[in-house]
């Protein structure tokens, strides 16, 4: 627990102090967004059009109207869906490569000889993945938040027979700006814990294909549970604050 | 190659970023630099759950917000001439932001209203716009609202109401008693009266011969009628009338006179 303090403190300093490293924050977050965007895209349009069904199911058996499908869905998808389906695709699929990268590198003694180099690895091997993943996590937030929306819309246009314009006019009848704001703080705090908890567990790996395998699982499960948890937290947060 | 391809493909997604959410923005209503608008301060007593960020309408058009609530603000406007101006609090005053092109229509004797639109209850300021002669409303300008009626002091009055009903009712509680019983009574009297006619074969025979006679008489009288009403009838009542006047002179001597004359002895009366 005081290792992970120690790692996100340095990383934090770094960010301050630098050095800044723009070309390894580049390609990180080029592996990230790009290279994550397909399964975020198909991912998050799908679970817009679930979502919107099921919702227009349920509002008819309980009110006997879809008229409110646009204030439910939009609220739903700026609020959570859109924010927390990338954040654990990231996990499984960024996490997961990081820390068996970081942990083969604590394996094979790559880390041992940056020290050597009088590199630090937090400096080298953290702080890129953490600038370029909260950048990317809060990109690909918002393009999961525009995708799944279209996805929404397109459903209850082409189902529910709502016209594009009176969908977007009930729309923002039910989210403000406050609610991007949300979406935003969240898609950065989640980019944050990523590579924090993957690197954390790939700097205490244990010897062995066994024990990069365990760090990446030990990682991965720990950062989907810090995120749901964390997505309480700020979600309960900004019903305090905002 | 590869090196710049990447740099511009992350480039592309950040810069879709910022589109998304400037549009997001735009279309969540956040505040636009670049239009003014006009702001004012509108007064209520009781706001009946406007929010900060709730629509303005102008004649049923979204034209603004509401862009701040201030709470028990003093007020100058209110106070009397001896009095300390923060004496005198304004439970409510709200900021209210709308488009400048609205604003042309909105006067100082506009009318601020707040209604609920949609099935969820969502509450808006509805602005009526004021007559010509009035003056436009402008920045900084303060103006009392039309509080809502509040459900819950209707609750509270309606319990109020129902308080004193109850006391009542304990107060006179003997003869209200009393009453109830003697309607009861009076009530099962009747019952009685009329299940003892039910039972009379007499009396149903008697009254159903009453009806068929009232029946009777009714259908002769209205014939007697129609035909007082035709040419002939009137012809005969004025005849009848005539004789009775022709008659009216007539008495003992008269009568005796007359048989004298036509050689009939009689005694009359």
């Amino acid at each position: 627990m005081i290792a992970v303090f120690h790692i996100f403190a340095k990383t934090l300093m770094t960010c301050i102090k630098g050095p800044h490293r723009p070309r390894e924050i580049l390609n990180h977050m080029y592996l990230m967004g790009i290279g994550s965007l397909p399964i975020i895209l198909v991912a998050t349009a799908f679970a817009g059009m679930v979502f919107t069904l099921e919702i227009a199911f349920h509002m008819d058996t309980a009110l006997h109207t879809v008229e409110m499908i646009p204030g439910f869905t939009g609220q739903f998808v700026l609020r959570e869906l859109g924010i927390a389906i990338p954040a654990l695709l990231l996990v499984a699929k960024v996490g997961a490569s990081t820390a068996a990268e970081v942990g083969t590198m604590k394996v094979t003694e790559q880390i041992d000889a940056l020290r050597l180099l009088q590199i630090d690895p937090i400096e080298y091997l953290v702080y890129p993945r953490f600038v370029a993943s909260i950048i990317a996590v809060a990109s690909l937030t918002i393009i999961s938040i525009f995708v799944t929306l279209v996805c929404a819309i397109s459903v209850a246009v082409l189902k529910y027979n709502f016209g594009f314009l009176e969908y977007l006019n009930s729309l923002t009848q039910f989210v403000s700006d406050k609610d991007l704001l949300c979406a935003l703080v969240k898609g950065m705090v989640f980019g944050a814990v990523i590579p924090i908890i993957s690197c954390y567990y790939g700097f205490y790996c244990k010897a062995g294909a066994e024990g990069v395998g365990n760090a990446t699982t030990n990682s991965v499960v720990t950062s989907t549970i810090l995120v749901i948890v964390l997505d309480f937290l700020l979600t309960f947060a900004f019903s305090m604050i905002l | 190659m590869k090196k710049t391809s990447n740099e511009l493909k992350v480039g592309l997604l950040v810069t879709a970023t910022l589109i998304l959410v400037l549009v997001f923005a735009w279309l969540m209503g956040a505040k636009n630099p670049f239009t003014k608008n006009t702001e004012f301060f509108v007064t209520y007593n009781f706001a009946g759950g406007i929010e900060v960020g709730s629509p303005v309408r102008v004649a049923g058009i979204k034209v603004g917000r509401v862009e701040k609530i201030n709470f028990f603000v003093p007020d100058k406007d209110y106070a009397a001439p001896d009095t300390k101006a923060d004496k005198v609090l304004t439970p409510l005053k709200l900021k209210i932001s709308i488009s400048k092109e609205a604003a042309e229509g909105v006067r100082k004797d506009s009318k601020f209203y707040i209604n609920i639109a949609g099935i969820i209850g969502e509450r808006y300021i509805e602005v009526t716009p004021g007559t010509l002669t009035a003056p436009k409303v402008t920045s900084s300008d303060v103006l009392r609202g039309i509080d809502p009626p509040r459900i819950d002091q209707l609750i509270s009055q309606s319990f109020d109401l129902a308080g004193k009903i109850k006391e009542v009712i304990e107060e006179n509680e003997g003869d209200i008693t009393k009453s109830i019983q003697l309607l009861y009574k009076l009530s099962a009297n009747i019952n009685k009266t009329v299940m003892q006619i039910e039972k009379s074969k007499m009396f149903q025979t008697d009254i159903a011969m009453l009806i068929n006679n009232l029946i009777e008489i009714t259908k002769d009288v209205k014939i007697l009628t129609a035909k007082t009403q035709s040419e002939d009838g009137k012809k005969t009542l004025e005849l009848l009338y005539k004789l009775l006047w022709r008659l009216e002179g007539l008495d003992k001597d008269a009568i005796k006179q007359f048989f004298q004359k036509e050689g009939i002895r009689t005694r009359l009366f």
